[in-house]
C-alpha cells in the first residue's frame, strides 16, 4: 500500500469521525431539540409566585370580621449570615476545622475561642487539610475576615511560605477588630431581641435551630444521593442550594421593629424582614369565632390532594420527546400548580365559613416567569399572570346586634323585680323575614377567638358549662321546644281541620292519661274546658295533648318537619348564581319524634315535650315560617363577591288565613295582662307589637334537672319582619319569667334601636281590642 | 519575502486556521461580554499576536534544519514536563503550568504536542515501514514518555490526545493494519481494567459514569417506570437525573442544553440566552463550541466541523505533496493533532465523550493552546517547503538511515541551500 493510499485512508477516518460528530449534533439540535429547549428554558428562567389576597368576611353592614393584612415576620437566611456576618464566618470556620456546629451563643459570647485556632493555623497544617475544596473555603473565610478582596495573596503564601509559618498572619493582627465586629453584632442582636420582645439569647437559639435544620436536610439529601465520593463537594453544593432559603424566626413582629431592622440590614446580615399577608380577625368585630372559623396551615391531606396533578406533571416532564398535546397539558398543569396548588406555607380555611367557602375566599396566586440576566442585571419578566383576589363573603350577621345580644346574655336576667341578675347559659337568635336572614345568633357562654386559641383544652374539658357548644345552633344537649311549639301545632291543626277555633278540650291539671298509660300528663293550671285562643294564651298542655292525639303521629311528625324540626338544618344560600354549590354548614339537631309514634309520646309531642329537640335557631326559623306561612332554611350568606347567592325556594305551608289570624291573635296576647309573659311578670312588653309564645320544657330523660326557658315570636305581629327565639338553659323558671326579660333588655338596647322601632306599637290600645290580624299574602295569593 | 517563498506556503492551511482564530475571537467576545472577564478577546488577540512570531520562526526554518532540531526540541519538551511537575504552578490540585510574563500561564503539555510530532517524524523518517512489533517500541516510548509525565500532572485528556498522533503517524509510516487490530483489542481490554484501577482518579471515574448516562434516556426510562406503576424505580431514576444535572454531569448537561437549544440556525451571535446568563462554565475556553452551537445552531456547528475537516484534509494534502518523509509525517501528525483534538472537544461538548479539559484549537481562549497550534502551523509551513514537483520521493521507505545521524542521510541540495 503506497503512502497516498494511506493518507486517503486517514482522510476517510477523519471524514467518518466528522460524520459521527455531525450525526450527534443533528441528534441534539434537530431530533432532541424540543427536549433541550425545555431544559434551556428551565435553566434560564425562574418562576416566582405572586400571592393573592384572601377574600374578606364582612357582616351585613360591611364591617370586616375577617381580613387579610400585611404582617411582618423576622426571618433568617443562613447563606448571607455565614458569608457576610463576622459571627457567621467564625461559625463556618469553626465547623470547617472541627467538623461540628458550635452554638451561635458561644461564638457571640467568646468569639476568640472560634477565631484563635484559625488564626494560629500554620501553612503546613492547612496543607494537610483534605479535601482541597475545604482548604479553599478556609482561605476564602480568612480573606473575608481580614477584609482582603481575594485569596490570591493567601494562595501565594501557601505555596511559598515555610510550613511552620502562619497561613494568614493578618488574622492575628486583625484579632481585635474581628472581636469588636462580633461584639457589635451581638449588641445588634440583643437590641433586636428587645424590639421583638424575646428573652436575651432566644433569637440566637432560634438561629441555631434554623442552622441545625439546614444541616439535617443536607445530611438527609446526602444519604439519598448515595454517592460516597466527593462527599465534601456534594455537601458544599447542597449548602449552596439550601442556605439561601429563609426560615421564620419570629412571626408578626411589631412594625417599629421591622422598620428598624429594614433601615440597616447590615447590622446583622442574614436577618431579614418578610412581609407575608396573614389573616386577621379585627377584635372590634370579633363575633362567632366558631361560625367564622379560622385559617391554618394545610394538612397533609390538603397537600396530598394535589398529588395527582404533581404526578401527572412529573410524568409529562420526564417525556424526552413530548407531543404537542403533552406539552400543552404540561403547561396547563404547571399553571394550575403555580396558581391553584396549595402550598405548605399558605393559610387555608380550617373551620367554619373560612373552610366552607375556601374555594371562593382563596383566590388564585399569580406568577411571573423571569429570565435571569448576566452579572446581576435586572431580571426580565417574560411571562406574567396577575393574581386574582379571593371573593369577599358578606354574611347576614350584624356585628353590632350580635355583640349587644352576647353582652345581654352575659349580663343575665333579673331573678325578681329590681332583684339581682343571674346569668344562664342560653341563646338569642334573630332572623329577618321573609328571607330568614340570620341577623343574630348569640350564645352564652361565647368564648372569644383568643380564649379558644389560648385555652382550647380547658374549654373542651369543661363538662359543666360546655363552652364550646354554642347554645344557639349546636347545644351539647338539644332542648325540647316545650310550649313554644304550640302555635305551630295550633295553626297547622286548625288549617288541617283537625280542630276548629271553637273546639274545646278539658284541662284536668294532672289527671290526663294516655291510653293504657298510668303516668299522668300534667298541665300547670287547671283550665277546665278551654278553647284554642285561651289554650294558647294560657299555654294549656292538655289542650295540645288532645290536639296531637286527634291529629295522629304521622300528621304531627309531618307538621314538625314542615317547619324544619326533626331534620338537620343548614345555613342556606351557599349556592352561587352560576349553580355551583357550597355544602351547607350543618346546624345539627334533629327532632326524633317519629321514633315512638302514638300513645303518651304523641300527646307530649303536642306540647313540645318528650322526644322532640330543637335548637334556638330551628325554633326561630319555625316561628318565622309560621309568621310568613312559608318555610325556608335560615340563611347566613348575604352576598358572595358581590353576587346574590341563589336561595332555595320557600316551601308554602298549609296554613289558612283564618287559622293564621286566630293563632296570631292569641300570640299577641301572650305579652298582655293575663298572658304567660304578661306585664305582671318581670318584663313589660306591652309597648311592642309582638306575637310570642313562652315555653318551659323539662330536659328529656333528665326530669330532675331544672326546666329550660323559651320565649319565641315575631314582630310586628301584623307585618312580620323579625322572628326571634330566646333560650335559657336550666333556669328552673317559667319562660315568660326568665326569657322574656331578655327580649325587653335587647329591645331597649341602643344597638337594637332600629329593630325595636319596627316592633314598637303604633297605638297604645292593646292588640286584643282590635280586629284579627291579617296574614302576609302568599305569592299565590298576592295576585288575587 | 520572495514570490517563490510565498508560493511555497500551503495557503489553505493558514487561511482555514485564520478563519478559526477569527471565529474564536468572535465567540470569546460573545461569551465574555458583560461578565467579570469582559474584554478577554483583546487578551486572546494579544496571545495570537504573541504567537505569530513562533509561527514565523518555525515557518522560516528549512525543513531539514527543523528535522535536525526535532530531537533537541522533543527532549526540551520532555524536560519542561519534568520541571513543571517539580516547579509548576498548582491550580485546583493540578500542576500543569509555568507562570509567564504578565501572569500568563504556560502549559508545557500543550507545547509538547508539536514537539512530539517532530520527534516521531524524526524517528520514523529514516526507518522502514514498521512491520514488526519491535519496530514500534521506540515510537511508543517516544509517545508514552510525555503521556506518562502529563498523566502525572494530572491531565489525562491531554495525555490521551497524544495517542491519535502516534496512530496516524505510524499508519502514514506504513504500520500494519494488524497492529491496529491488536491495539484496538488491547484498548478494549485495558479501558475497563483502567476504570477499576487506581489509574483513574475518582472524579475521572465519576465523569465516565456520568458520560454513560443520557438524560433523555433516563427521562424516558423514568417515564415508562412511572407508567408501569414502579414508583420506586422511577424515583431512583429521577434522583439520578437530578444528580446528573447537578453533580458530575453538570458541565456536560449544560453544554448539551446550550447546543441542543440552538436548533437549526441558533439564537444569533451574542443572543444565546444561556450564554448571556453565564449558565455554561468554561464557555470561553473548553466549552466555546457549546456557545457556537447555541448562537449559530446546527449551521454554525457544522461550519466549525467542516473547517476542521478541511484543515485536516489540507494538511493531508500537504503531506501528499511533500517530497521528503519527515515533512510528510509532520503534516500527518499536525492533521491528526488538530482534527482529533477538535473532534474530541466537540464530542465532549455534545455528550459523545466524557468531559475533559480539551480546548478547541484556534478557537478556545487560552495562551498555550494558541501558541502550540501556531508552532505546529509553523512546522507544517516549513515542511510544506519540500513539496515535490513531480519528482520521485527522495526517501523511499526501504532506505535505512541512522535516525540519530541525520547528517549522513541524503539531503536535497535545494533544502541545504536554504
Amino acid at each position: 500500500m503506497d503512502v497516498r493510499s494511506r493518507l486517503v485512508q486517514i482522510a476517510i477516518a477523519f471524514l467518518l469521525a466528522a460524520l459521527c460528530v455531525a450525526w450527534r449534533l443533528c441528534e441534539l439540535q434537530v431530533v432532541e431539540r424540543d427536549f433541550w429547549e425545555q431544559e434551556a428554558v428551565k435553566a434560564r428562567t425562574r418562576a416566582e409566585s405572586i400571592p393573592f389576597r384572601r377574600g374578606a368576611i364582612l357582616d351585613g353592614r360591611g364591617r370586616q370580621i375577617a381580613a387579610t393584612r400585611t404582617t411582618f415576620d423576622l426571618e433568617f437566611v443562613f447563606g448571607p449570615f455565614r458569608k457576610n456576618s463576622t459571627a457567621g464566618r467564625l461559625l463556618a470556620v469553626d465547623q470547617l476545622l472541627s467538623g461540628g456546629r458550635r452554638p451561635l451563643l458561644d461564638v457571640l459570647a467568646a468569639p476568640g475561642s472560634a477565631l484563635d485556632p484559625f488564626a494560629e493555623l500554620t501553612v503546613g497544617e492547612l496543607k494537610r487539610l483534605e479535601p482541597g475544596a475545604r482548604r479553599a473555603d478556609l482561605l476564602t473565610y480568612a480573606a473575608w475576615l481580614t477584609g482582603e478582596r481575594s485569596t490570591k495573596g493567601l494562595v501565594e503564601r501557601l505555596r511559598s511560605a515555610p510550613s511552620d509559618a502562619l497561613f494568614c498572619p493578618r488574622l492575628r493582627e486583625e484579632r481585635d477588630a474581628i472581636l469588636a465586629s462580633v461584639a457589635a453584632e451581638s449588641a445588634a442582636l440583643a437590641g433586636l431581641e428587645r424590639a421583638v420582645e424575646l428573652e436575651r439569647g432566644e433569637l440566637a437559639l432560634r438561629i441555631d435551630d434554623s442552622i441545625r435544620a439546614t444541616d439535617a436536610r443536607v445530611v438527609a439529601l446526602l444519604k439519598r444521593r448515595d454517592r460516597s465520593e466527593r462527599l465534601y463537594q456534594c455537601e458544599r453544593e447542597l449548602h449552596k442550594e439550601l442556605d439561601d432559603r429563609s426560615a421564620a424566626l419570629v412571626r408578626n413582629v411589631a412594625h417599629a421593629a421591622a422598620l428598624d431592622l429594614a433601615s440597616d440590614p447590615r447590622r446583622f446580615p442574614g436577618l431579614v424582614v418578610s412581609e407575608p399577608s396573614r389573616r386577621v380577625y379585627p377584635a372590634a368585630n370579633g363575633v362567632c369565632p366558631q361560625i367564622v372559623g379560622r385559617v391554618g396551615p394545610p394538612s397533609e391531606s390538603d397537600l396530598a390532594a394535589l398529588d395527582a396533578w404533581r404526578e401527572e406533571r412529573d410524568l409529562l416532564s420526564l417525556e424526552p420527546f413530548p407531543t404537542i398535546e403533552q406539552s400543552q397539558r404540561l403547561q396547563e398543569i404547571d399553571l394550575l400548580l403555580r396558581t391553584e396548588g396549595i402550598r405548605p406555607d399558605e393559610e387555608i380555611g380550617r373551620e367554619g365559613l373560612e373552610a366552607l367557602f375556601e374555594p371562593l375566599l382563596r383566590g388564585r396566586r399569580g406568577f411571573r416567569r423571569v429570565e435571569a440576566q448576566r452579572q446581576g442585571g435586572e431580571p426580565r419578566v417574560i411571562e406574567l399572570v396577575e393574581p386574582q383576589a379571593g371573593r369577599d363573603l358578606k354574611i347576614t350577621l350584624d356585628v353590632a346586634l350580635q355583640r349587644a345580644a352576647e353582652a345581654a346574655l352575659a349580663r343575665g336576667v333579673p331573678e325578681s323585680r329590681d332583684g339581682p341578675r343571674r346569668v344562664y347559659a342560653g341563646a338569642f337568635v334573630l332572623l329577618e323575614l321573609p328571607e330568614m336572614k340570620v341577623r343574630v345568633v348569640a350564645s352564652n357562654p361565647a368564648p372569644s377567638r383568643e380564649e379558644i386559641a389560648a385555652r382550647y383544652d380547658l374549654l373542651a374539658a369543661d363538662a359543666t358549662t360546655r363552652p364550646l357548644h354554642p347554645r344557639a345552633w349546636r347545644p351539647y344537649l338539644p332542648p325540647p321546644p316545650g310550649s313554644s311549639i304550640k302555635p305551630i301545632v295550633a295553626v297547622l291543626a286548625l288549617s288541617g281541620g283537625v280542630i276548629a277555633s271553637s273546639t274545646e278540650f278539658e284541662c284536668t291539671k294532672d289527671r290526663l292519661f294516655a291510653p293504657g298509660d298510668s303516668k299522668p300528663i300534667r298541665c300547670e293550671g287547671e283550665h277546665g274546658s278551654i278553647d284554642l285562643h285561651r289554650a294558647l294564651v294560657k299555654s294549656c298542655n292538655h289542650y295540645f295533648a288532645h290536639v296531637a292525639a286527634a291529629a295522629g303521629s304521622a300528621r304531627m311528625v309531618e307538621w314538625l318537619r314542615l317547619v324544619g324540626l326533626g331534620r338537620r338544618t343548614g345555613f342556606a344560600g351557599a349556592r352561587l348564581a352560576d349553580g355551583s354549590e357550597i355544602g351547607g354548614l350543618s346546624l345539627e339537631v334533629a327532632g326524633n319524634a317519629e321514633r315512638e309514634p302514638g300513645g303518651r309520646n304523641l300527646m307530649l309531642l303536642g306540647m313540645g315535650q318528650g322526644k322532640v329537640d330543637a335548637t334556638p335557631l330551628q325554633m326561630a326559623a319555625a316561628i318565622g315560617a309560621l309568621a310568613t306561612r312559608r318555610y325556608r332554611p335560615p340563611t347566613l350568606i348575604e352576598r358572595i363577591g358581590g353576587e346574590e347567592p341563589s336561595r332555595p325556594d320557600p316551601v308554602e305551608l298549609p296554613i289558612s288565613e283564618r287559622a293564621w289570624s286566630v293563632v296570631v291573635a292569641a300570640m299577641r296576647e301572650v305579652t298582655e295582662a293575663g298572658g304567660t309573659a304578661g306585664p305582671d311578670d318581670l318584663a313589660d312588653l306591652t309597648g311592642f307589637d309582638l306575637a310570642t309564645k313562652t315555653g318551659t320544657p323539662e330536659q328529656w330523660g333528665r326530669t330532675s334537672a331544672a326546666d329550660h326557658s323559651w320565649f319565641v315570636g315575631f314582630f310586628p305581629s301584623g307585618a312580620p319582619r323579625y322572628a326571634f327565639a330566646i333560650f335559657l338553659e336550666r333556669t328552673g323558671r317559667h319562660g315568660g319569667d326568665a326569657a322574656a326579660p331578655l327580649l325587653l333588655d335587647l329591645l331597649n338596647d341602643p344597638a337594637f334601636a332600629e329593630v325595636a322601632a319596627s316592633a314598637r306599637r303604633a297605638s297604645s290600645s292593646p292588640p286584643s281590642a282590635g280586629p284579627l290580624p291579617l296574614p302576609p299574602p302568599l305569592p299565590s295569593e298576592s295576585g288575587r | 519575502m520572495s514570490r517563490r517563498r510565498l508560493l511555497e506556503i500551503p495557503w489553505p492551511v493558514p487561511i482555514l486556521s485564520g478563519l478559526l482564530v477569527a471565529l474564536g475571537l468572535l465567540f470569546v467576545r460573545s461569551s465574555t461580554a458583560g461578565t467579570h472577564v469582559d474584554g478577554l478577546e483583546r487578551r486572546q488577540l494579544l496571545v495570537v499576536a504573541a504567537s505569530l512570531p513562533a509561527l514565523l520562526l518555525f515557518g522560516a526554518l528549512a525543513h531539514r534544519r527543523l528535522a535536525r532540531l526535532s530531537f533537541p526540541l522533543y527532549f526540551a519538551g520532555l524536560l519542561a514536563l519534568v520541571v513543571v511537575l517539580i516547579a509548576g504552578v498548582e491550580v485546583g490540585g493540578a500542576r500543569r503550568w509555568f507562570r509567564g510574563p504578565a501572569d500568563f500561564l504556560i502549559q508545557p503539555s500543550e507545547l509538547v504536542k508539536p514537539l512530539l510530532v517532530l520527534g516521531l517524524a524524526r524517528w520514523l523518517e529514516f526507518r522502514p515501514a514498521p512491520r514488526r512489533l519491535r519496530e514500534l517500541v521506540v515510537p511508543f516510548l517516544l509517545t508514552l514518555l510525555p503521556v506518562a509525565l502529563i498523566r502525572l500532572e494530572p491531565d489525562l485528556a491531554t495525555a490521551l490526545l497524544l495517542l491519535p498522533i502516534l496512530a496516524a503517524m505510524l499508519w502514514a509510516a506504513g504500520a500494519r493494519a494488524l497492529h491496529y487490530v491488536g491495539g484496538a483489542l488491547l484498548v478494549a481490554v485495558l479501558v475497563p481494567a483502567a476504570y477499576f484501577s487506581p489509574f483513574l482518579a475518582d472524579y475521572q471515574k465519576e465523569r465516565v459514569r456520568t458520560f454513560l448516562e443520557s438524560v433523555p434516556e433516563l427521562s424516558a426510562q423514568a417515564a415508562s417506570a412511572r407508567r408501569a406503576g414502579d414508583g420506586e424505580s422511577a424515583a431512583r431514576l429521577e434522583r439520578d437525573i437530578v444528580d446528573h444535572k447537578r453533580g458530575s454531569g453538570y458541565q456536560s448537561h449544560c453544554a448539551q442544553t446550550s447546543i441542543g437549544s440552538g436548533g437549526w440556525s441558533g439564537k444569533g451571535l451574542g443572543q444565546g440566552p444561556l450564554n448571556r446568563l453565564s449558565y455554561l462554565p468554561a464557555r470561553h475556553t473548553d466549552f466555546v463550541f457549546a456557545v457556537i452551537g447555541e448562537e449559530w445552531g446546527l449551521a454554525g456547528s457544522v461550519l466549525v466541523l467542516a473547517l476542521f475537516l478541511l484543515l485536516g484534509l489540507s494538511l493531508l494534502s500537504v503531506a501528499a505533496g511533500t517530497r521528503d518523509r519527515f515533512s510528510q509525517l509532520v503534516s500527518v501528525g499536525a492533521a491528526a493533532c488538530f482534527v482529533t483534538q477538535a473532534f474530541a472537544n466537540v464530542a465532549m461538548a455534545s455528550g459523545l465523550l466524557p468531559v475533559a479539559g480539551i480546548p478547541l484549537p484556534f478557537v478556545s481562549q487560552g495562551g498555550s493552546s494558541v501558541l502550540s497550534s501556531f508552532v505546529l502551523l509553523g512546522i507544517v509551513v516549513a515542511a510544506a517547503r519540500s513539496r515535490r514537483d513531480g519528482e520521485p520521493f527522495l526517501y523511499p521507505m526501504r532506505d535505512l538511515v541512522d535516525p540519530f545521524d541525520a547528517k549522513t542521510a541524503a539531503v536535497p541540495v535545494r533544502d541545504v541551500a536554504l
